[in-house]
């Protein structure tokens, strides 16, 4: 199978005008799917690029985001959520319908197992009535049976984080971890991200056996320039490190 | 009992608890907004522990070069039955001590100093730079350093300093420089030094202060503690009481240790956690972090240079009473030791100085071995566990995480 690539963007950043206009650009069939943040108050697993891009979106009214997702939408780009639970507590129904608006089943809700595991459950079985679907967020720090209790009650594609927070480049031995996850995780697919940081580390998750890759934190700077040429350049370059390895 | 069995006995592995833990380890968090402290880690520690600390794999092999330092500090550790204690306190069941005093340094801490020391000589470095509360962590810090030809600098908290010129002198004997913080040398020094010249220092501003001199000297840090790494490598505790137990056919019930950042305790307890034996980390009744501290994130050292861990902690800026247990009394605890005390598979017991001095006195009398004070704290856990049931035929493993032999003066506060 061809591997995935996604990419995540925070809602708001730089602003909605821009990610509008560079999403109705993009070439078709760049990218797999996007990942798009809800801004958060308190982004504490993400890297301090990304935790810039999420005070800067300031606004956290949904209604603001959705010329976004429609063009989503038009364009037939599959999308997915992530969004902190700690934000998600305090605005569930507007979430909620926020997904249901624009047809997203997916969600990721990074500080979920990490500091809401007692409440996990309950707010599964929520999301499994919403019709969405939990897309477990694992990494090198995620217990054995934990893991297995996760792929026991969900059946979604997994996204494994390298690092312990984005955009953060910790010493590292790709094919380990990349080789550890998939034994572990056998037969879900795996898009790894978190500190991705050129082709070449692309190239080698796949190489390991990873099923894609999530790109965030190298396209910000671009990003908050509002040099769209420059995000899609760089898009295209993950994309061929990928493709170029099957 | 010393050295018998020795390629039997030693791991080839360290074992890191994180993959069997009951829930995700919260990751380090950063201090501020725009900056990554996570990320300064980068500067200041060896490349190879970043990679051991962030990669959680279950099994680390431990390198040949650093097996031979082991055995030639002393490794493995015996394992002795305490008959004569059991005797005193007619137990009816078994108590084991392992006796982490018995390496060069007399302490468990050496076992991660020497690799973390072998990975720093390894990229290069010229100097390493380090904390001390105890003297423990600078003794074992120094004498690494050596073995590895680098140079050492110690930043000693001043109570210590001036309760235990002997561990200052043996820190120089091995070669470092040590002084006493809060000290001049660095910012964070200085600023606490001017709002009180006499500031007793405590283990988070020395780490701070340690930091601090590693950061501007381009030199590497150690940690003494806390850092998951530093727990995996002192697993060799563990792994060895797990196995010379084996060897004599017996099983633990009741796994005892003490608890300063947790590296003793930790080593020693986690290879047994998947099993049945009960656990019991010890604090100081004056550092009660376990049944006083919030657990939750909190900076590693008082400046907060470093990035937040989620702990039990009194607070970064907490002072400690100056007991003489100066291993103990830090003010938090290894992450992945806080959240087995949180979920209960750990319980924390309290123990205070005068408890744990007559501990020590009945254990030296009986054992013949001075013991550290801050293992004191173990002794005095296990006493209160065989006299509250003597008729008990459970099997009691302590770890004795240090010899006392420096520490002789804590007898006469005893008697105060
Ligand atoms: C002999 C001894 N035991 C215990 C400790 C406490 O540290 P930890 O909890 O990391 O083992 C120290 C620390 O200095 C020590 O020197």
């Amino acid at each position: 199978m061809k591997p995935r690539l996604l990419i995540y963007f925070t809602l708001g950043f730089p602003d909605d005008q821009f990610l509008v206009k560079l999403i109705r650009d993009m070439p078709d069939g760049l990218v797999d799917g996007l990942e798009l943040g809800l801004p958060s108050a308190d982004p504490r697993y993400d890297g301090p690029k990304i935790r810039l891009t999420h005070i800067a979106a300031k606004s956290r009214e949904l209604e603001r985001f959705d010329p976004v997702l429609r063009v989503c939408g038009e364009r037939g780009i599959r999308v997915n959520i992530l969004s902190y639970y700690s934000d998600f507590e305090n605005n569930e129904r507007n979430i909620l319908s926020f997904l249901s608006r624009h047809s997203v089943h997916e969600i990721i809700v990074p500080d979920l197992l990490i500091d809401y595991a007692d409440i996990a459950d309950p707010f599964l079985k929520k999301l499994q009535s919403a019709g969405i679907s939990y897309i477990p967020f694992f990494n090198a720090a995620t217990p054995d049976r934990v893991i297995e209790k996760y792929m026991r009650s969900t059946n979604s594609w997994i996204y494994y984080g390298l690092q312990p927070s984005t955009g953060i480049n910790m010493p590292l031995d790709i094919q380990s971890v990349v080789e550890r996850a998939t034994s572990l995780l056998r037969g879900r697919d795996i898009i790894f991200g978190f500190g991705i940081r050129n082709g070449q580390d692309a190239a080698r998750i796949i190489e390991a056996g990873g099923h894609g890759i999530a790109i965030a934190t190298a396209l910000i700077d671009d990003i908050n320039r509002h040099d769209a040429d420059s995000v899609v350049h760089k898009i295209e370059e993950y994309r061929r490190a990928i493709d170029f390895v099957v | 009992m010393y050295q018998t069995k020795e390629q039997e006995i030693l791991p080839e592995y360290w074992y890191n608890v994180v993959p069997d833990l009951p829930e995700q380890l919260s990751p380090p968090k950063d201090s501020s907004r725009d900056s990554s402290s996570i990320e300064l880690l980068k500067q200041i520690l060896p490349e190879k522990l970043l990679e051991q600390e962030f990669s959680f794999r279950r099994n680390e092999r431990i390198p040949d070069e650093i097996m031979d330092l082991y055995i030639q500090i002393g490794r493995p550790t015996p394992l002795v039955r305490a008959r004569n204690l059991e005797k005193k306190l007619s137990y009816s069941g078994k108590i084991f001590f392992k006796y982490e005093g018995a390496t060069v340094t007399g302490s468990h801490k050496i076992n991660t100093a020497l690799p973390q020391a072998y990975y720093a000589a390894n990229e290069g470095v010229e100097e390493v730079v380090t904390e001390t509360g105890a003297g423990q962590w600078g003794t074992a810090t120094a004498l690494a350093a050596s073995l590895n030809s680098m140079r050492s600098k110690v930043f000693m908290v001043s109570t210590s300093y001036k309760q235990k010129p002997l561990r200052k002198q043996i820190m120089e004997i091995y070669g470092a420089n040590v002084v006493s913080s809060p000290s001049n040398e660095t910012d964070f020094g200085k600023k606490i030094l001017k709002e009180n010249k006499d500031h007793p220092g405590s283990l988070g501003i020395a780490i701070s202060e340690a930091v601090e001199y590693a950061l501007e000297k381009g030199y590497k840090y150690m940690l003494g503690s806390v850092m998951n790494s530093v727990i995996t490598h002192q697993s060799i505790i563990g792994l060895e009481t797990k196995k010379q137990l084996e060897l004599q056919g017996e099983e633990a019930d009741v796994m005892i240790g003490c608890v300063g950042g947790g590296s003793n305790f930790s080593g020693f307890a986690f290879p047994f956690i998947s099993g049945k034996a009960e656990m019991i980390a010890t604090t100081a009744e004056e550092v009660p972090k376990f049944t006083h501290g919030k657990f939750g994130y909190d900076f590693i050292d008082t400046a907060g240079i470093l990035p937040q861990l989620k702990m039990f902690s009194l607070g970064a800026d907490f002072v400690p009473p100056g007991i003489y247990a100066g291993g103990l009394r830090y003010h938090g605890a290894a992450p992945a030791l806080s959240m087995l005390v949180h979920s209960g598979r750990i319980r924390a017991e309290d123990v205070g100085e005068n408890e744990v001095i007559s501990a020590m006195r009945l254990f030296s009398g009986t054992q013949g071995i001075i013991p550290a004070p801050e293992s004191g704290h173990a002794i005095a856990s296990a006493i209160r566990y065989a006299r509250q049931d003597p008729a008990s035929k459970k099997t009691i493993v302590v770890n004795i995480s240090g010899h006392g032999l420096l520490d002789l003066s804590i007898f006469s506060r005893g008697k105060q």
